[in-house]
C-alpha cells in the first residue's frame, strides 16, 4: 500500500491535534454545570433596545465599582423568547447566575427548585436592599407562604388609566378627571359616561379595555370585590365582582370600552392612544417613553374610578424578578451583583433616564418618578405601588390565566360570545380551582 | 485480482482503508444528522409518552396525552383549523400559479416577471406579514378602502372577526407563497419539448386540448411536486398565525397545530402534550404524502 493511501504518523498527529482540541472544546461547554466561574458573572433579562442599552451601562457601572469582577450581560429582545432559552440554559447548566423572571416563571423555578432562596442573603451584612425595604404588595408568587423569598422586584409597574385629553375635549367632555378624583367625584358612573360620549363620535373608542386577568380582578376590586379567597377564586360567588364582571361586559357590549385583546401588532390600545383615537387606556409606566415622543399628545394618568366609598381601591401592579441561580458558582459575587441592582441606587441608575418604571422599593429612588413634568399624576403611581397587588395564586400555574382569559374572551368580549357573566363565572372559577390544586400536588 | 472479480464479502486492504476513510469523511455531516435530525425525532416520540414540565422528573404516562389531546377541544380547534387553512391554500395557490405561469410562458421578458411573482417570497415573513396587518386594518386599510371606495362596501374585520381570521391568513399566504409555484411550474413547462404540441396542433387540435391532454399530463410531474410541497408547508403553518394576530386571534380563531403545540410547550409547560401534538401532526403529513404518491399512479405521467 502506498504512503497516500494511509495515515501517516504525523497526519495522525494532526488530526489527534485537533481531537484534543475538540475534545478540549466539548470540555469547556461541558464544564459550564451552571452559572460562570467565581469571578465572572452573568446575568440576563429581557430588554428592548432603550432598556438592553441602559442594562449594559449599569453593567458596566458595577464593573467599575467592583473591578475585581467580570460581568456579562446577554438580552433577549422578547420576553416571550426570553424563558424558554432560560429554561433550555437551566436544562443544559449553562443558566447565569442571576437572571430575570416573569411572575409565573419565579413559581416553575421555585417548584423545580433552580434558584436559590434569597432570606439569608438580603439580611445578612452584604445586602444593599433588606426586605422590608421593598412594598409589601410585590412579592407576589416569588415569596412561598412559609416566608421564603425567591426573587426580588426589579421595579414594579402600578397601573393606572391613562386620559387623553384632545380626545375628551373633542368629544365636549371638559371635566378634568385628575380634578374629579381628587374630589372624589371619579366614579364608575363618570367614566362610563365619558367613555360612551368619546365612542359615539364614531371614529374614536372610548375605554380600550384589554384581555387580561389582572385587569378583571383589578375593576373587581374597584367595586368592593374580592375575586380570591387566600388561593381559592371566590369571584363567582362574591357578589361585588360578579357585578363589576357585569359592568364590564355592558360596556364592551354598548361599545363604550372597546375591546382591545386581540387587536394585532402595532394597533394595540396605546398605538390607538397615541393616534389620538381612543380617550382612555389602561397601561402602566411602560408606555410613557412613546407618549413622550408624541409631541401632538396630550395626556395624564388618574387612578381607575370605584364604585365604592372610597377615592382609590387597590389596582394591579405588574412586575418582574431577579432571582439567583442555584447551581452558581459564586453565591457571594452573584448575590452582590443582585442586590445591588435592585437596591435603592440601582433602580435609581436603571430608571433615571428612561422612567418607563417605577422602584419597587418604597424609598430613596421615587424622585425618579416625581422628578420632571411629564406627568401631574406622577404620585398616582407610588400611591397604587402602596396598596396594589401583583396577583393570586393562578399565576403559579402555567397556562391557567391564558386558558381563564380565552374562556372569558369567547364568552363575554366577543361579540359572538354568549354574554351569560354568572356561568362564565362558574367556568373559570372551577378552571382555576382545580388547576391550582392541581399544581399543588 | 482486480476488485471487480473479487469474490464478495473479501475486500482488498485499500478497499477497507477507503471505506473507512470514507466513512470518516462523512463523519461531521453523520454526527450532525444524528445529533440534530434523527435523535430529536425519535425523542419527540419518547416525550411524547412523558409527563415533563422542562425542569423537574419526566413520568411515564404511557398514551394518556394523546387521549388528552384528542380530548382537548382545543387541539380539535386547532386541527379543524389546519385543514380548513390546507383546504382553502393548496387548490388556490396551485390553480393560481399554474395559470400565472401559463401566462408568464406566452411573454416576452418572462425573466422580469418571473422577479416581480418571486420577490415576495423572498421577502421575509415577519416583515410582509407586518405589513398585512395594516392591509387588514378594518377601518383604514387598504382593502377595506377600496372595497368602500370602488364597491360601496363594507369590508369585514379581518383580523378581528373570528370568522375571517383563517381566511385572512390564507390571502396573505397565497400571495406571499405564489412566486415559489409560479418558477416551478415555469421551469416545467419550459421542459416540455415543443415537439408534443407541434404534433398535436398538426392533428388539429385546437388550444384548449392541446392543453388538457399534452401541456398538462406533461406537466403532472411539476404539478404532484408543487401539490407536495404546498400540503406538507400548510400543515406546518405557524408563523402567519403568530406574527398577525395576538395570542391566537380572536377566541383562538388562528389556532394551527403548530401554533398550539408552542403554546403547550412554552406557556402551558406540558412538553409531554406538545410532543403527542408533534407526532400526530408528523403522522398526518406523512400519511397524506403516502397517500398522495400512492394516488400519483392514476394522474402523474413521468413521460
Amino acid at each position: 500500500m502506498t504512503e497516500g493511501n494511509r495515515l501517516t504518523r504525523r497526519d495522525f498527529l494532526k488530526l489527534g491535534g485537533a481531537g484534543v482540541a475538540g475534545a478540549s472544546l466539548l470540555g469547556l461547554y461541558g464544564c459550564g454545570g451552571g452559572g460562570s466561574s467565581g469571578m465572572q458573572i452573568d446575568w440576563a433579562s429581557w430588554a428592548n433596545s432603550g432598556e438592553a442599552t441602559r442594562f449594559r451601562e449599569y453593567t458596566d457601572q458595577f464593573m467599575q465599582d467592583h473591578p475585581e469582577l467580570q460581568v456579562t450581560f446577554t438580552p433577549t429582545p422578547t420576553y416571550d423568547d426570553y424563558h424558554p432559552k432560560i429554561l433550555t440554559q437551566l436544562n443544559g447548566g449553562t443558566a447565569p447566575d442571576v437572571f430575570y423572571a416573569g411572575d409565573i416563571w419565579v413559581a416553575q423555578f421555585i417548584k423545580n427548585g433552580t434558584i436559590k432562596p434569597l432570606n439569608d442573603l438580603m439580611t445578612g451584612p452584604d445586602s444593599a436592599a433588606k426586605p422590608g425595604e421593598f412594598a409589601d404588595g410585590l412579592w407576589g408568587p416569588a415569596k412561598t407562604d412559609d416566608g421564603t423569598i425567591y426573587g426580588v422586584a426589579v421595579d414594579c409597574n402600578p397601573t393606572l388609566l391613562w386620559f387623553n385629553k384632545k380626545v375628551l375635549q373633542g368629544a365636549g367632555i371638559n371635566d378634568d378627571p385628575t380634578e374629579l378624583y381628587e374630589n372624589g367625584e371619579w366614579k364608575w358612573d363618570v367614566l362610563q359616561q365619558m367613555a360612551e360620549k368619546v365612542a359615539a363620535q364614531g371614529d374614536t373608542n372610548g375605554l380600550m379595555f384589554e384581555n387580561g386577568n389582572n385587569w378583571f380582578w383589578s375593576w373587581c376590586r374597584q367595586n368592593g370585590g374580592s375575586p380570591y379567597d387566600g388561593d381559592t377564586c371566590v369571584a363567582n360567588e362574591d357578589a361585588k365582582s360578579v357585578e363589576a364582571f357585569q359592568w364590564m361586559t355592558d360596556n364592551v357590549k354598548s361599545g363604550a370600552f372597546t375591546y382591545a385583546g386581540n387587536l394585532p401588532t402595532g394597533q394595540t390600545s396605546d398605538a390607538q392612544f397615541n393616534s389620538n383615537r381612543a380617550a382612555f387606556v389602561q397601561a402602566g409606566r411602560w408606555v410613557l417613553p412613546v407618549f413622550k415622543q408624541n409631541t401632538s399628545l396630550e395626556y395624564d394618568v388618574v387612578p381607575f374610578p370605584t364604585n365604592t366609598g372610597n377615592k382609590m381601591e387597590p389596582g394591579w401592579v405588574a412586575t418582574a424578578y431577579m432571582v439567583m441561580n442555584k447551581k452558581t458558582e459564586s453565591e457571594k459575587n452573584a448575590f452582590e451583583f443582585l442586590t445591588n441592582f435592585t437596591s435603592a441606587a440601582g433602580q435609581e441608575f436603571r430608571l433615571e433616564t428612561g422612567g418607563n418604571a417605577v422602584p419597587s422599593v418604597t424609598e430613596g429612588a421615587d424622585e425618579v418618578v416625581t422628578q420632571g413634568d411629564d406627568l401631574e399624576g406622577d404620585k398616582y403611581f407610588l400611591e397604587i405601588r402602596g396598596t396594589g397587588l401583583v396577583g393570586y395564586s393562578e399565576l403559579e400555574v402555567p397556562g391557567l390565566v391564558e386558558n381563564m382569559q380565552d374562556v372569558f374572551e369567547k364568552r363575554l368580549w366577543l361579540k359572538s360570545g354568549d354574554g351569560d357573566v354568572q356561568a362564565t363565572l362558574e367556568e373559570t372559577a372551577a378552571m382555576a380551582n382545580k388547576g391550582i390544586k392541581e399544581n399543588r400536588t | 485480482m482486480s476488485s471487480a472479480v473479487r469474490a464478495p464479502g473479501k475486500l482488498s486492504k485499500k478497499t477497507k482503508s477507503d471505506i473507512a476513510w470514507g466513512y470518516f469523511f462523512i463523519l461531521p455531516q453523520l454526527i450532525g444528522v444524528l445529533v440534530f435530525v434523527l435523535f430529536p425525532l425519535v425523542y419527540v416520540l419518547v416525550l411524547s409518552t412523558l409527563e415533563w414540565d422542562g425542569l423537574g422528573e419526566r413520568t411515564f404516562v404511557g398514551l394518556s396525552n394523546y387521549v388528552t389531546e384528542f380530548n382537548n377541544p382545543d387541539f380539535r380547534l386547532s386541527l379543524k383549523n389546519t385543514f380548513y387553512y390546507t383546504l382553502l391554500t393548496v387548490p388556490t395557490s396551485v390553480v393560481l400559479a399554474l395559470v400565472v405561469a401559463l401566462a408568464l410562458n406566452k411573454l416576452r421578458f418572462k425573466g422580469f416577471y418571473r422577479v416581480i411573482f418571486f420577490a415576495p417570497y423572498v421577502t421575509s415573513l415577519v416583515a410582509a406579514g407586518v405589513v398585512w396587518i395594516w392591509v387588514y386594518n378594518p377601518d383604514f386599510g387598504l382593502i377595506n378602502t377600496y372595497l368602500n371606495l370602488w364597491f360601496g362596501i363594507k369590508g369585514p374585520q379581518w383580523l378581528l372577526d373570528p370568522n375571517w381570521v383563517m381566511p385572512s391568513i390564507a390571502i396573505f399566504s397565497v400571495w406571499w407563497g405564489l412566486g415559489f409555484n409560479v418558477v416551478i411550474f415555469l421551469a416545467g413547462l419550459q421542459g416540455i419539448p415543443a415537439v408534443f404540441r407541434e404534433a398535436a396542433q398538426i392533428d388539429g387540435a385546437n388550444k384548449w386540448q392541446t392543453f388538457r391532454h399534452v401541456t398538462l399530463p406533461l406537466l403532472s410531474p411539476t404539478t404532484f411536486f408543487v401539490l407536495i410541497i404546498s400540503i406538507i408547508g400548510s400543515f406546518q403553518v405557524f408563523d402567519q398565525a403568530f406574527i398577525m394576530t395576538l395570542d391566537g386571534g380572536p377566541g383562538n380563531s388562528a389556532y394551527t397545530m403548530v401554533y398550539y403545540l408552542r403554546e403547550l410547550a412554552f406557556v402551558d409547560f406540558v412538553f409531554g402534550r406538545s410532543a403527542a401534538v408533534a407526532v400526530i401532526l408528523f403522522s398526518l403529513i406523512l400519511a397524506f404524502t403516502l397517500l398522495q404518491f400512492r394516488m400519483q399512479r392514476r394522474w402523474v405521467h413521468y413521460g
